[in-house]
């Protein structure tokens, strides 16, 4: 069957971590398939706890990313370019072909929309920025041709409305409906699965903290967090269904 | 349009395992490559994996006022920790 997972379910192994890198590791290959999920949100106001990686805690002997709302130096950025823009290039050119527009000249427009903003989250984020930010690009080029997928919207659309205070009161409402989708497939979810999703993400425990105070495996744990965002983005969808 | 409910909740469930895994550092050449293989099979499965990125992204912004307060464990005491 097509829509299954081409894996087998990560199932008997366990997701243990060697290392983490910084933002100047080399990335390749599909967007965001290489990038490394230890690096939390920084969000202006947010602590940033290393310790509450995605899957496990990091190494304290491994450059850990530094406390408090990050911008990035000219230099890091610049780093992140060399990192990002081939990933993100070549996910162009697989998503749209050569052009026009030309897939390089997009990535740059994209970052460049990312140098205008007045802070930057994490690196994650960031890729899925410039991504979101890049396809879109293109598909405005495209316009005549392709229509905009209802999926489109840009993680930046998401909650964020909320955390800002210079937002349209009609983001703000949809930001509102959307953190009651959240909260309500929370409220569907089996009890074990919401735990561990907000340990996770609330409570910014690590995958194996979570484990721990759950008392399951880390496999299992890991497993309980990824059903649970499955099934808010299934409820996002539904919302987003209803909207149009 | 209207999708089966059902695939897509499959697709969006392989996405989100996709999404682990490749972000995870231990993936294989063997994996990655399965899940170029998937993510190429159907435009669906790029949409849903393009939608995993950003949603988990997303969801990083999260924080306790965002989740309605019967939702969440009752605040930790700071001496176990």
């Amino acid at each position: 069957m097509i829509a299954e997972s081409p894996f087998p379910q990560f199932d008997g192994e366990e997701t243990t971590h060697g290392r983490t890198a910084g933002t100047g590791g080399v990335i390749t290959g599909h967007h965001a398939a290489r990038m490394k999920m230890d690096d939390r949100s920084v969000l202006p106001g947010r602590e940033r706890d290393p310790d509450t990686s995605f899957d496990e805690a990091t190494p304290a002997s491994v450059s850990t990313p530094t406390s408090g709302p990050k911008r990035y130096s000219s230099d890091e950025l610049e780093a992140l370019f060399r990192q990002l823009a081939p990933v993100i290039t070549a996910g162009l050119r697989r998503a749209f072909g050569n052009g026009p527009p030309d897939p390089e000249d997009v990535t740059q427009l994209a970052f460049q929309k990312l140098l205008e903003r007045a802070h930057h989250a994490d690196i994650r984020s960031i890729h899925a920025f410039v991504w979101r930010t890049a396809r879109n690009l293109v598909l405005k080029a495209k316009r005549a041709h392709r229509v905009r997928s209802k999926y489109d919207f840009e993680v930046e659309q998401i909650f964020f409305p909320l955390k800002g205070n210079d937002q349209p009161a009609e983001r703000v409402i949809i930001a509102r409906e959307q953190l009651r989708s959240v909260n309500a497939a929370l409220r569907a979810m089996p009890e074990t699965r919401r735990r561990a999703f907000l340990l996770h993400k609330i409570e910014r425990l690590s995958i194996a903290d979570v484990a721990r105070r759950l008392s399951i495996g880390k496999t299992t744990a890991h497993k309980h967090i990824v059903r649970a965002a499955r099934d808010i983005d299934l409820r996002l969808a539904t919302q987003e269904n209803d909207a149009d | 349009m209207r999708t089966d409910p059902r695939v897509s909740a499959d697709i969006a469930q392989a996405a989100h395992e996709c999404l682990a895994r490749m972000s995870h550092p231990d993936a294989t050449n063997e994996e990655r490559r399965a899940f170029e293989i998937w993510l190429a099979a159907d435009l669906r499965h790029e949409e849903a994996y393009d939608r995993a990125i950003t949603l988990w992204a997303a969801l990083d912004t999260l924080e306790r006022g965002d989740i309605d307060a019967d939702l969440l464990e009752p605040r930790a005491q700071p001496t176990l920790w």
